[in-house]
């Protein structure tokens, strides 16, 4: 035989039924008539208080209604309107009953919906800390503050009090978040879980236009973390990849088309410059060029400017090197600075028959030296390899980005 | 397992545990006191009219693979409200308390106490006390009355005795409880649990449910 837990009495104030979905439980009733809060204790119903007029609130899920939400039956059987102490940011909370599971509240602010189930078994926690800790979670204080309670409907297994102030605080750790509430010397303790509207939305059936979302949900779990999470590992190792390509080609490259030892031999006229022509050398493929100038220099320089040219059109690649090396002896001992040997890289050289035309200059001081000019191909750019790095992290970039703005929005409303 | 004759009305009255002192009749709803042979009638257990307990007696369940029947139950209540604690049977014939307030369920057994327990005076909550080599948090200490018995119980179940009940959590799931009564303190511990944790059967059919 099924036992009822749905009971029906006369409201003492102004004798309207009044239901009741959880006799032997509820210890106080709103009459959805007159507004009052009666007292249930033992089949006896008195009057606690009484609300100056009735407000026309209509909750989006209205009282009675059930649905299945995070794998339980439940139904609506209370609904309090709330805000900050002034008013300023009402919030709504609903109370779901289920006579196995007990009660939870689904609360609902800015749009952003909370499935809430109070915590019984903690220890631990304070309103001080900063910091909680709570079933392996860390929770970061979001908020302190206080509440008010400015409607009230239907049934409770409390006492309802009318403008009932109590202080409250948040923690969160997406998508959980630990709330208390502290009045009349208690603190009780609560878990929320950020469900998402169309969640509540076809648990309860509502046909209504769901709360628009403003923002970010203290608790809402950002869908930028996942995706970080999946591409950054990613990125790195296609970074590390190319890198490590970059360097093998540059290190395996050995394709020197042309090399030559030439002389400098100081002008008549100071200061005045040489030129030099190098043979016809053949480039095979659309690569880079490096031209090396080695010249055997000590406390002096040797300046080129050396013209890479297409013998059949013409083209020319100018380039500048400045080879020059200094060293001596000093309190220190041996010291040295610069490099006898330099080289300059042109990119996305075409194939063809090409020679170089250098006109050098040196140190004045210096009469004659001889000197090499290496032409190597297929060179790796190093702004081939930046270009491509950049590509990889424009995905990446964006993602951060927005994984950071989705954490400032929410910690935005912090206090 | 002991079975009497109810004094009042004939009805047979079973008693499973050997701790067991007192029953309900449960056709009468006699208070009932067993003595060596028989039983001798206290009055009538007032039974509420009203239950929203998912809870009854004979209901079945286990705790760590360990199976158990519920055959007793004391309700307690306080001024937020009430509980109510079912004395569980085990197959072994342990027995252990099973709490269960507001869709909150814990499994609980009485420990004797190493050293001596601190007086209710001298807890507050957010305090910590050692018990038997556990440190507890003080979670709730309140007042209150014993509304009814049914079925068998340890102890003389009399409805609007006063007792202060301590609540105490070690942890996230350890739970532990301090009892004043008669000038004694009894202790219990065990842990709070789901539901679904304890695969009940036989709980009671609830219409619409």
């Amino acid at each position: 035989m099924a036992d009822s837990l749905v009971s029906t009495f006369n409201c003492p104030n102004c004798g309207s039924p009044v239901t009741i979905r959880v006799a032997g439980q509820t210890l106080s009733v709103m009459c959805p008539a007159c507004a009052s809060a009666i007292g249930i204790e033992n089949e006896n119903y008195q009057i606690l208080w009484k609300y100056e007029q009735v407000v026309d609130v209509k909750p989006l899920i209205p009282i009675g209604t059930r649905g299945k939400l995070h794998a339980a039956d439940y139904e609506v059987i209370g609904f309090l309107l709330r805000s900050d102490e002034k008013g300023n940011y009402p919030w709504r909370e609903y109370l779901l009953f289920n006579p196995y599971e007990g009660f939870r509240w689904l609360v609902e602010a800015d749009g952003h919906w909370s499935f809430v189930t109070m915590i019984k078994s903690q220890s631990g926690f304070s309103m001080s800390k900063r910091y909680l800790y709570y079933q392996g979670e860390g929770y970061s204080r979001f908020l302190a503050g206080k509440a008010r309670t400015n409607y009230i409907l239907g049934e409770f297994y409390w006492k309802v009090e009318a403008n009932d102030l109590v202080a409250v605080g948040d923690y969160v750790s997406p998508p959980h978040m630990l709330s208390y509430e502290f009045g009349d010397g208690e603190v009780v303790w609560s878990q929320a879980l950020y469900t998402e509207p169309s969640v509540v939305r076809s648990a309860f059936n509502v046909t209504a236009p769901m709360p628009v979302r403003l923002g970010v949900g203290p608790h809402q779990p950002s869908p930028w973390i996942s995706a970080w999470d999946g591409i950054k590992w990613k990125t790195g190792m296609a970074v590390a990849l190319l890198v490590i390509l970059h360097i093998f080609i540059y290190v395996t490259r050995d394709t020197t088309i042309f090399a030559q030892t030439f002389n400098y031999t100081k002008p008549a006229t100071t200061p005045g410059a040489i030129e030099v022509e190098s043979p016809s050398f053949e480039h095979k493929d659309l690569s880079a060029i490096e031209v090396e100038v080695q010249a055997p220099v000590n406390n002096s320089w040797l300046d080129a400017d050396v013209d890479l040219v297409n013998t059949k059109t013409g083209a020319t690649f100018p380039l500048s090197e400045e080879v020059s090396f200094y060293s001596g002896y000093d309190g220190d001992g041996y010291w040295s600075e610069g490099d006898q040997s330099q080289s300059a890289i042109i990119a996305s050289v075409p194939p063809g028959a090409y020679m170089l035309r250098a006109e050098l200059e040196a140190d004045p001081k210096l009469a004659s030296t001889a000197f090499n000019l290496i032409v190597h191909q297929g060179i790796p750019p190093i702004g081939n390899l930046a270009v491509a790095v950049l590509l990889i992290l424009f995905a990446p970039a964006i993602i951060f980005w927005r994984k950071y703005s989705f954490e400032s929005a929410r910690w935005a409303e912090s206090s | 397992m002991l079975e009497y004759p109810c004094p009042a009305c004939g009805a047979s009255v079973v008693f499973q545990s050997s701790i067991s002192v007192f029953a309900v009749c449960p056709f009468c709803k006699s208070s009932l006191v067993r003595h060596d042979l028989k039983l001798e009638t206290l009055g009538k257990m007032a039974l509420p009219i009203r239950d929203a307990s998912p809870l009854q007696l004979g209901t079945e369940g286990t705790y760590q693979q360990r199976h158990f029947t519920l055959i007793g139950r004391v309700r307690k209540d306080w001024s937020g409200g009430h509980w109510d604690e079912w004395l569980a049977f085990f197959d072994d014939s342990a027995n252990g308390w099973l709490a269960e307030a507001q869709g909150f369920y814990s499994m609980c057994f009485q420990e004797a106490l190493q050293e001596s327990s601190p007086t209710v005076d001298s807890l507050c909550p957010d305090q910590y006390v050692n018990l038997n080599g556990t440190t507890f948090q003080v979670t709730d200490i309140k007042s209150c009355t014993c509304h009814f018995g049914e079925g068998e119980l340890p102890f003389i179940c009399e409805p609007g005795k006063t007792m202060m009940s301590v609540d105490l959590v070690s942890g996230s799931e350890t739970f532990g409880g301090l009892e004043y009564a008669d000038g004694e303190v009894s202790f219990f511990q065990g842990e709070y649990l789901k539901f679904s944790d304890f695969n009940f059967k036989r709980v009671r059919v609830l219409e619409g449910w």
